[in-house]
């Protein structure tokens, strides 16, 4: 599990981010240009960045749960201490694990009726399980940030960052 | 009783328990939800192979990253420096000037950020230590940050906006142009409030003595670049050029340009950290809409909002004791969650029961989100709060009590917004 997450650590998710953001950021701006410059528009543009946005959401979703930035009410978690406050984290991720145990088992069902079927995307000619992919995918990375998190707490403190990154 | 009324009360009450006891909100929707499916046998479990997916896969729905990443890219530039200059040509000659100016560069930065924390820590890291300066006390300079934060969230784009127009199916692009006066109004009331606490405290002294026409244009000229982000935009959408999708992917554009290329303020390093922190909002934000979705549609199925509507408007209380109601409901949920979450919430229960009551749907949206905007700076969740922390090194509790006046003047300011619908739908 910690070879998993130190190579998720080292920098591949952080890559992966940016080159999903950046993707969908410039392809939607091309996609304006285009327009408005040459009065032609490509029917996948707007498709493929739905389908990163897609991706993007829950990698970085994941990312959320290693660095424990998801929105919650921490008063309880923060008065615990000790033996209560394992038991309490415990169970808050069991539940989550749950969540991902239903989400990964149905997408991947759903992703085997795509491919036998041969769903394809609207504006490509390719299988829509590819694009699907994204949730299996985020969710278990979510399934193994949240292990990683007992064998290989984060260490760094993220005070300001949470109060900046964490909401709206 | 029914089963159903039943299962769906012990569903809502196991729901509230958890989000109390600290499971992340995305979770508490997402096992809600399933609780409800399996205990009233209502929906295909299927559902949650798809409606993740579904409800991300939006095209409206991409100017919530995008927006966040060009707030977050002119967060770290020079654009919000001249902005406030903007506030305090315009507003630093009265007493109290340099409050009012921090109350109204959070207005203008609001025009680019869309986001109120952003808000509070780039003016408040600008303007906390210049207030006090200028004999205000360290906690009163951090609350009004804070106060002023709130801004981010009501003057367009706004995050939460996109979020109640794809949760309501209401027009993001009106959403957008009916909260800049609410925007005003609020930013007004702010500085009304400011005002006299620095006249019984004798805090801000009139900075400048009298009002300069040359400054001020001189200020205007200045910031010409952080000014024209708001204008691009909303001429952008309003002249049917771009989508609002496609205006916050300009807007990406814009800001990088006027950072990067013209006034040279960030790098390539501040650009990938950019990147790598719009997206975690992005990676939070993202499953608390998927599940809010299914949620919402779970609770629409079991046809609780009407239910809901019918016990709402059995209670007589009339439409100005409903209106209460709803303000003191909104107040108690901003004061427990964070408000964008909450409009998730407790829009499918809350919209039908505007409509009923005769409100537009673009109306009720704007006074909602004024109304939810108060727990920014209200304890125990009080965002801004933690973000004024941050900045000044001023105690969480000192700052929540110092933005009692600015609490006060926004509850006034969401009256007359919900009175006044010709505020909100000035441009119809």
């Amino acid at each position: 599990m910690n070879v998993v997450g130190r190579f998720l650590d080292s920098g591949i998710i952080k890559w992966f981010i940016i080159g999903t953001y950046a993707y969908f950021c410039s392809i939607i701006l091309i996609e304006v240009v285009r327009r408005y410059a040459f009065g032609d528009s490509s029917p996948w543009g707007e498709m493929t960045a739905r389908y990163a946005f897609v991706y993007l959401t829950y990698v970085a979703a994941s990312e959320g749960i290693r660095q424990g930035r998801h929105i919650r009410i921490d008063l309880l978690p923060n008065a615990l201490s000790g033996v209560a406050a394992k038991l309490l984290r415990l169970y808050i991720d069991g539940l989550i694990l749950l969540l991902a145990a239903f989400i990964i088992y149905f997408s991947i069902e759903l992703m085997g009726i795509q491919w036998s079927v041969g769903i394809v995307m609207g504006a490509a000619d390719v299988n829509m399980a590819f694009a699907q992919a994204a949730l299996p995918l985020g969710w278990t990375l979510i399934v193994i940030r949240l292990l990683q998190n007992w064998t290989d707490p984060l260490t760094q403190p993220l005070q300001e960052q949470t109060v900046d990154q964490n909401t709206a | 009783m029914e089963y159903n009324t039943i299962v769906i009360l012990v569903v809502a009450a196991l729901m509230l328990v958890h989000l109390a006891i600290g499971v992340p909100l995305f979770a508490v929707l997402g096992l809600g939800a399933l609780a409800m499916i399996i205990g009233c046998d209502v929906y295909s479990i299927n559902v949650f192979g798809e409606v993740p997916f579904s409800a991300i896969d939006s095209w409206a729905l991409l100017a919530m990253p995008l927006f966040i990443l060009a707030g977050e890219i002119i967060s770290r530039g020079r654009t919000a420096q001249d902005l406030v200059r903007v506030g305090d040509a315009l507003v630093g000659w009265i007493r109290g000037g340099m409050g009012m100016a921090t109350i109204f560069g959070c207005f203008f930065f609001a025009g680019t950020s869309g986001s109120s924390s952003a808000d509070t820590i780039t003016i408040g890291r600008i303007m906390i230590p210049a207030m006090k300066k200028r004999g205000y006390q360290a906690s009163y300079a951090a609350a009004l940050a804070a106060s002023g934060g709130i801004l981010g969230v009501i003057v367009p784009p706004s995050l939460i906006f996109i979020i109640y127009g794809i949760a309501t199916s209401t027009s993001i692009g009106e959403l957008f142009l009916g909260g800049i006066f609410p925007g005003l109004l609020l930013a007004t009331g702010m500085c009304v409030a400011n005002y006299f606490v620095c006249k019984h405290t004798e805090w801000g002294v009139a900075e400048h003595g009298k009002f300069s026409g040359r400054g001020a244009l001189s200020a205007l000229w200045q910031a010409k670049f952080g000014l024209g982000a708001p204008v691009i935009i909303l001429g952008g959408i309003y002249s049917g050029v771009f989508t609002p999708t496609e205006a916050a992917a300009v807007a990406v554009g814009y800001v990088l340009v006027v950072e990067m290329g013209i006034n040279r303020s960030i790098g390539f390093r501040d650009l990938v950290d950019s990147f790598g922190r719009a997206a975690i909002v992005t990676g939070v934000l993202g499953p608390i809409i998927a599940f809010s979705v299914l949620f919402g549609e779970t609770l629409a199925i079991l046809r609780v909002p009407g239910d809901l509507v019918t016990f709402f408007l059995d209670l007589s209380v009339g439409k100005v004791g409903s209106v209460g109601l709803i303000i003191l409901v909104l107040l108690i949920v901003g004061c427990v969650l964070e408000p964008i979450a909450a409009i998730l919430v407790v829009m499918p229960i809350l919209l039908p029961i505007g409509i009923e009551l005769g409100f537009d749907p673009v109306h009720f949206g704007v006074f909602v989100v004024c109304a939810l905007s108060v727990g920014f700076i209200t304890p125990p969740v009080g965002i801004n709060l933690f973000a004024a922390a941050t900045v000044s090194d001023e105690p969480f509790l000192s700052i929540a009590v110092k933005a009692v006046p600015a609490f006060f003047a926004l509850l006034v300011c969401i009256v007359i917004i919900a009175a006044f619908p010709s505020i909100v739908l000035w441009y119809r």
